[in-house]
């Protein structure tokens, strides 16, 4: 049986798709945080036509600097029924193209670059950080790993303009776009220590895409770089929740976050392509890899990123081992059994990435929960400042249209660190005083006590909510402050 | 040297006023009030509530003398507009001088008068306004072979502070040529002396000055405007030197000196951020060779070589605007000058005010009252133990020992502004020393309230 090459292709992406799709309509909301402050950009566009630089609900009213042209983009199709659903899962869909071309230029053996191109669309890391989720990387990634298409034969065709359009709109999507400046950088190091011989196109496409990101970074974080310097790429993260974004990677999350067959596939792909072949495409993709693990070393990329651009590149890097794999089945005797030795791949596969990334998705809210915040929605006076965990604080602002306290964007947020801190104060103090202190401080109305407040906070409820002269229960996770 | 006058300029079209911006205007201003006063003092009573005299007496000196001819305001504005003009201009017929090539020396002075570093230095009088012109004139001088006038203005620099007497004997070193080499040592020794004469009677008097440890910031924040520096260049700049060196590497070693002097330049920049306003001059020169290498170089593709070259201009022009613009709200703003006027007149000369010590300068040179610190920490008293005592105050809740503090220091006043309150000392109203200001009216009364300037009275 021979496969042809397209319709493989093609039966990917179709159940790529469809995977997708069922993870984002198996349920009417979104599954980050984050998704509902890119889904309140969105709206804010549609609505003004106007970047969104001013967040009238996020800490009480801040500054905002975020690139937007993602956002631009989707505000543009939002005719479509559904488009912050359907939209971000079509957005990603070109990374299976890219990824089977990618691999094919490292292999040029079309079933490996077919199972690649299946590894790298249902990556658990990829899953868990795109999956259902209004989130900015469905753009930013596939447009990544096209810039290292185009750049690993920047001679072909339109190869050097479609480099040059996405070297000038990946920093205006997502400020991922350092991490490929620094990869191409450090590519030529690494191609320099490795005595090849990197083609002079090359070099001036890493020059010119390495000077255009730095300098459209620093014209849109202006502000944020002459505020905190270099440590805006810690992105003004209070130091309680440094750890959290920045820990050690845990070994078996990150395990199972990469997934065991492109860690495995994927080392043995960088020895052969790297030490043995001295592959130029695996060296920049392996550059990837470097710079990842430095920038994690560092602490200058947060865990999540990281790990989702390390696998990516990874899995990219395993299509060496796999098309080594087919190729050695094909000299054994198990060749006249090659068929039903790929198809039992293929159901390691599905047993192994895609059924464990069907369940990696999380659910952050309840949708009772929500129903509660829509309440608040209509019944709250429209200036009042509602309470919740930082973890939860965008899918507040976006269900009540109500000011929050603090969320998860800190770059020019005013005292994160103190109002961390008092939040945590709220939540697990045993005085009333103390907690009225806080709900005074920042005019606070309403106390959501969600399902995550218990988990991060560790209470069930705040004690002095018993203090009925001082505080109502409106809802059963929401409580008015009275006094 | 047009272009120089334009951009020199600029910050006072984009603030659409002439006063004075910024803390060393203010300081050298008040300095030399003094200077003309007093003469020179051993002790400057204002500054850390009293202080051993230890500015740059060169640029006093020359202030004062200028006071008695001319205004303020052509001291404070004027003098320095006219040397970054005379500085550019001298700078171009050096390169050119060297190189032999217009285009070299033209891009050279384009790069170095958009330079952030050039324009901190030349907008409003600086400390290092008057001795880098005359580095720069005594740098033209030993170009054009003219050795004694040279070593003159390279004497002269070393009365301007302890870096530029670094500065005169780094130059000296390095214009040594074998012909010269007896005058230049003689040279070399009589600035040795100057130096000596100038700064060792503090090394005797008070021993080494004390190194102070807070506030330390990663050099790269004082290197770069882009990230915040007061005085850095672009990050741009460098990127092209970079290409000026390799262009430079070709003809290997016949560049010593300027190897030599760029890697002083750079240890003495990580030693002491501001040596990077020096070192401008060198990177524009490399910058200016760079960006040639990238206009000769063969690329294979014209778009991208046109597209690059183009990037890398927008990149110096970002930071020189981005810079330029901060003058739009550089402070002191009008109402910080109207509450620190009213705090020179509700106190008396010899009471003592605490501040945020970024507005310690501020306090002496506007209200000429006396501040618990500032910025100036060379040779101040005990600055480490003060800068722990002043954050204690501003932390603590403890009445008790807020009084035990305000005593220390004698405090009568305390000025508390809008920024100290969001961030560069509390982060929230009720925090340290604002809790106790509010729940201690017996103590504090609160006798300026106006656009979130606060002045306390400490009742004793």
């Amino acid at each position: 049986m021979k496969i042809n090459p397209a319709f493989g292709l093609a039966a990917i992406l179709i159940l790529t798709l469809s995977f997708r799709l069922y993870l984002a309509f198996s349920s009417p909301y979104f599954d980050s945080d984050l998704a509902y402050f890119n889904a309140r950009i969105i709206e804010n566009i549609i609505e003004t036509n106007k970047p969104f630089s001013f967040d009238p609900l996020s800490y009480g009213s801040r500054e905002l600097i975020h690139p937007q042209l993602f956002h631009y983009l989707m505000s543009f199709f939002s005719s479509i029924p559904e488009f912050m659903k359907v939209l971000p899962e079509l957005f990603i869909l070109p990374l299976t193209i890219i990824a089977y071309f990618i691999a094919k230029k490292i292999t040029r053996d079309p079933l490996a670059s077919l199972i690649t191109a299946l590894l790298v669309s249902f990556s658990p890391a990829l899953l868990f950080n795109t999956s259902n989720q209004v989130s900015v990387y469905t753009l930013a990634i596939p447009l990544f790993y096209l810039m290292l298409f185009c750049l690993m034969d920047i001679k072909a065709g339109k190869n050097l303009y479609i480099f040059i359009a996405a070297s000038f709109l990946l920093p205006l999507i997502h400020p991922i776009s350092f991490l490929f400046a620094c990869s191409i950088l450090f590519y030529l190091i690494l191609s320099g220590s490795e005595s090849l011989e990197v083609e002079s196109n090359t070099k001036e496409a890493v020059l010119f895409s390495f000077f255009l990101i730095l300098l459209i970074n620093f014209i849109l974080f202006k502000k944020a770089f002459l505020l905190y310097g270099l440590s805006i790429i810690q992105q003004n993260i209070p130091p309680q929740l440094l750890a959290q974004h920045f820990l050690p990677p845990n070994i078996f999350n990150s395990l199972y976050l990469i997934g065991l067959i492109p860690l495995i596939l994927g080392s043995i792909g960088v020895f052969q392509g790297v030490f043995k072949q001295k592959d130029k495409n695996i060296i920049l993709l392996t550059s990837t890899l470097l710079t990842i693990m430095l920038l994690l070393l560092l602490k200058f990329i947060d865990l999540s990123t990281g790990l989702l651009f390390f696998s990516i590149s990874l899995t990219l890097i395993a299509s060496v081992a796999i098309s080594r794999i087919i190729k050695y089945l094909e000299i054994t005797r198990i060749h006249r059994i090659k068929n039903l030795m790929i198809a039992l791949g293929i159901f390691l596969i599905i047993a192994i990435i895609i059924i464990p990334a069907f369940f990696s998705t999380s659910k952050i809210i309840t949708p009772f929960e929500i129903s509660t915040l829509q309440s608040l929605a209509r019944d709250a006076a429209p200036g009042a400042t509602i309470l919740a965990p930082v973890s939860q604080g965008h899918l507040v602002a976006y269900f009540t249209q109500r000011k929050n306290v603090a969320d998860s964007n800190f770059i020019l947020a005013p005292s994160p660190e103190q109002r961390l801190q008092d939040i945590k104060i709220a939540y697990t103090t045993i005085s009333a005083s103390k907690a009225l202190e806080i709900f005074h401080k920042y005019n606070i109305q309403y106390l959501f006590v969600s399902k995550e407040a218990q988990r991060v906070y560790g209470v069930s409820r705040p004690s002095y909510l018993d203090d009925e002269t001082c505080f109502k229960q409106r809802k059963s996770t929401v409580y008015e402050v009275k006094c | 040297m047009l272009l120089a006058a334009i951009i020199l300029v600029t910050p006072f079209l984009i603030r659409g006023s002439w006063d004075t911006v910024g803390k060393e205007p203010f300081l050298l201003d008040r300095l030399s009030k003094d200077f003309l006063l007093q003469g020179k003092q051993a002790q400057d009573t204002l500054s850390f509530s009293g202080r051993p005299w230890s500015y740059p007496l060169g640029t006093v000196l020359v202030a004062a003398t200028l006071k008695k001819i001319a205004s303020p305001f052509f001291v404070l504005l004027i003098l320095p507009l006219l040397l970054g003009i005379l500085t550019a201009g001298l700078f171009y017929a050096s390169i050119n001088h060297l190189h032999q090539n217009k285009k070299v020396a033209f891009i050279a002075t384009i790069l170095l008068v958009i330079s952030p570093s050039f324009i901190y230095t030349f907008v409003f009088l600086k400390e290092f306004t008057i001795p880098l012109f005359l580095a720069m004139l005594a740098g033209h001088l030993l170009i054009c072979r003219k050795h004694l006038a040279a070593y003159l203005f390279l004497a002269l620099m070393a009365g301007f502070g302890i870096e530029h007497f670094i500065i005169a004997l780094v130059m000296l070193f390095l214009a040594r040529t074998p012909e010269q080499k007896t005058k230049a040592t003689i040279a070399t020794l009589l600035i040795l002396i100057l130096g000596m004469v100038l700064y060792f009677p503090l090394l005797f008097q008070y021993g080494l000055p004390e190194l102070f440890s807070f506030e330390q910031r990663n050099p790269l924040f004082n290197i770069f405007s882009d990230f915040g520096s007061r005085f850095g260049i672009s990050i741009f700049l460098i990127f092209l030197a970079f290409f000026g060196l390799k262009e430079f590497w070709k003809e290997k070693y016949t560049h010593s000196r300027m190897y030599t002097a760029l890697a002083i330049l750079m240890l003495l920049t990580i030693i002491k951020a501001s040596f990077i306003i020096y070192a401008t001059f060198l990177l524009a020169l490399l910058s200016a060779l760079g960006m040639l290498y990238l206009f000769n170089a063969r690329w294979e593709s014209r778009t991208i070589k046109d597209l690059t070259i183009f990037i890398l201009i927008l990149g110096l022009l970002f930071s020189a605007i981005s810079f330029l613009n901060n003058y739009e709200n550089a402070q002191p703003s009008p109402e910080l000058v109207e509450s620190l006027q009213s705090l020179s007149q509700v106190s008396s000369p010899e009471e003592v005010i605490l501040s945020h010590y970024s507005y310690g300068i501020w306090i002496n040179s506007i209200a000429s009252r006396k501040n618990v610190m500032d910025e100036k920490a060379f040779y101040a008293p005990q600055v480490n133990e003060r800068f722990q005592d002043i954050e204690e105050l501003f932390q603590s809740r403890n009445l008790e020992r807020t009084q035990t503090l305000l005593k220390k220091y004698q405090i009568a006043y305390i000025y508390i502004t809008p920024e100290m309150k969001q961030g560069r000392v509390w982060q929230s109203e009720e925090q340290g020393l604002l809790f106790v200001l509010k729940f201690s009216q017996d103590e504090f009364t609160r006798i300026y309230h106006q656009n979130g300037i606060e002045i306390w009275k400490v009742r004793t």
